[in-house]
């Protein structure tokens, strides 16, 4: 009698803590939630300029900044082709239903060449304890945010996408529009509405 | 009826402007005046000194080659002088012209001022009806096979819907078959941000017509034009029933979905025609796994989104 008194005992704290764990996840899934929320309207991760353009190929020097604005990534390169694309990995987050997106940049190519043979981005902004640097200075504060993003970023590196998620490179369309030699062009991204426009 | 009575006067104001235009506005038109004005003045002092060296051959009297110049001059003062007493009348002529001309450039302008206002005012209402999330295409991944030099084949099956049949819920208007290296698909278009544009009215709006389909391992260039434009050259996704139609007649809705599709892809025509988009191109991608099928949705805030399909 007194024995099974202890079984149940343990199996109530048991439960009570299993419980507690689920409505503090919750909760940091929901503060979570919110601190995405609070992410500006539109965040310019990516400021490119086409610096020189050949026939065949173009040079690209691309940026890459942080909530705050501060630059943590940069690259110049000379792609074959005539229309650059910016590629980047959108996320719903924090959760696969949720219906706010962050955009990770990716890789750069072009019209001449096979989005797998362009040039990864995703390296350049990796950050202190595997952090997306981009991300940096803004409203991922808290443990649980910062690990959530880490596992994000993880995975992206990693090439293991979730299902929810999806690729969406930015380019020019030489027939119609070209970017401007020179002209510096920002990336554009709205995690509440899940765009993405260059300006 | 007073409208026809309107439309009969514009008519003939238009006809008699065209005529002073011509004849006093138009170097042509001024040549022949003066050549007529010379030719008939010519012509009466001819005839008028004819007249003269008769009346002396009559009289019996001979005249002189001297006499004829100075007679010539005699008339051609006196004609001029006749002309120089007609030119008040000469100047209301110049100045009736003037007013008629004027009157049809007039009315000309306000009438394409008015037509342009309409114009706009229509593009306005059809970019209202497309810029909804639509239902363009369902991609099902058929097989997946190794090509002979060691590369993933993936075939596809696009079905395009267009809105008029009620999107997934109808039959696709059109199929479209595609085998392409590679296990990712990139689904690429143009989107025409109308972020400055007239017909925005200061609206964001974005239209996007995706353009081509290429994979991981094609690039762009190489990739397979999307079948996405039905016969009359619109974007299937663009095609509404007349019930969905609003604000616009549904022919002339029809009328300027096409205009604006011929329109966005050339810029030159865009700034010449008063509408200012600042197009880009976007493509999504994703890597997708034999017997999925994927939506392709054309956002309302512009761009695509594909979400794979599931059963529940």
């Amino acid at each position: 009698m007194k024995t099974l008194l202890i079984v149940g005992l343990i199996v109530c704290v048991l439960s009570l803590g299993c419980f507690g764990a689920r409505l503090l996840k919750a909760k940091e899934a929901a503060r979570l939630e919110n601190t995405v929320r609070n992410l500006q309207e539109t965040i310019v991760p990516v400021k490119f300029s086409v610096l020189k353009r050949t026939d065949d190929s173009l040079t690209v020097e691309l940026h890459m900044y942080d909530l705050s604005g501060r630059e943590v990534g940069s690259t110049l390169r000379t792609l074959a082709g005539s229309e650059l694309s910016v590629d980047f990995i959108v996320v719903p987050f924090p959760n696969e239903d949720g219906g706010l997106h962050i955009a990770f940049p990716y890789r750069l190519f072009t019209e001449a060449i096979a989005p797998a043979d362009g040039i990864p981005l995703v390296d350049l902004y990796n950050g202190r304890d595997g952090f997306p640097a981009v991300f940096e200075n803004g409203v991922f504060t808290t443990s649980f945010a910062r690990k959530s993003l880490i596992r994000v970023y993880a995975d992206i590196r990693n090439g293991v996408f979730s299902d929810n998620s999806f690729g969406s490179a930015l380019h020019e369309v030489s027939r119609i529009a070209e970017f401007r030699t020179g002209k510096v062009y920002e990336v554009h991204v709205h995690p509440l509405k899940g765009g993405m426009e260059i300006h | 009826m007073n409208e026809k009575a309107l439309s009969v006067a514009y008519e003939i104001l238009n006809k008699a402007a065209a005529v002073c235009k011509f004849l006093f506005f138009s170097r042509t038109g001024l040549l022949l005046l003066c050549g007529g004005l010379f030719c008939w003045l010519a012509l009466c002092v001819v005839f008028a000194c004819i007249d003269r060296k008769r009346a002396c051959a009559a009289a019996g009297k001979k005249f002189h080659f001297i006499e004829l110049i100075l007679f010539f001059i005699k008339s051609a003062a006196g004609k001029l002088g006749l002309l120089a007493t007609a030119l008040p009348i000469i100047a209301g002529v110049l100045i009736a012209a003037s007013v008629t001309v004027g009157a049809q450039s007039v009315i000309q302008q306000f009438k394409t001022y008015a037509e342009a206002s309409q114009r706009v005012a229509e593009l306005r209402t059809v970019v209202k009806n497309l810029e909804r999330q639509t239902l363009a295409a369902e991609i099902t991944v058929t097989a997946r096979t190794t090509g002979n030099d060691g590369r993933p084949l993936t075939s596809c099956s696009i079905a395009f819907y267009d809105d008029s049949t009620g999107g997934n819920d109808g039959q696709p208007v059109h199929m479209q078959n595609i085998v392409i290296p590679g296990k990712e698909i990139y689904v690429a278009s143009i989107v025409y941000n109308f972020d400055y544009s007239e017909i925005a009215a200061g609206e964001k709006l974005n239209l996007c017509i995706p353009y081509c389909i290429h994979s991981d391992l094609v690039a762009r260039k190489n990739g397979i034009p999307l079948e996405c434009h039905n016969q009359q050259s619109i974007p299937h996704w663009y095609v509404r029933s007349d019930s969905d139609i609003y604000g616009i007649a549904p022919d002339i809705f029809r009328q300027r979905v096409k205009e604006l599709t011929v329109i966005l892809s050339d810029t030159e025509k865009c700034r010449s025609e008063g509408i200012r988009s600042e197009p880009f191109g976007c493509t999504i991608h994703k890597e997708t796994a034999i017997g999925d099928t994927y939506s392709l949705y054309i956002q309302q805030t512009g761009g695509m989104t594909l979400k794979k399909n599931s059963v529940f």
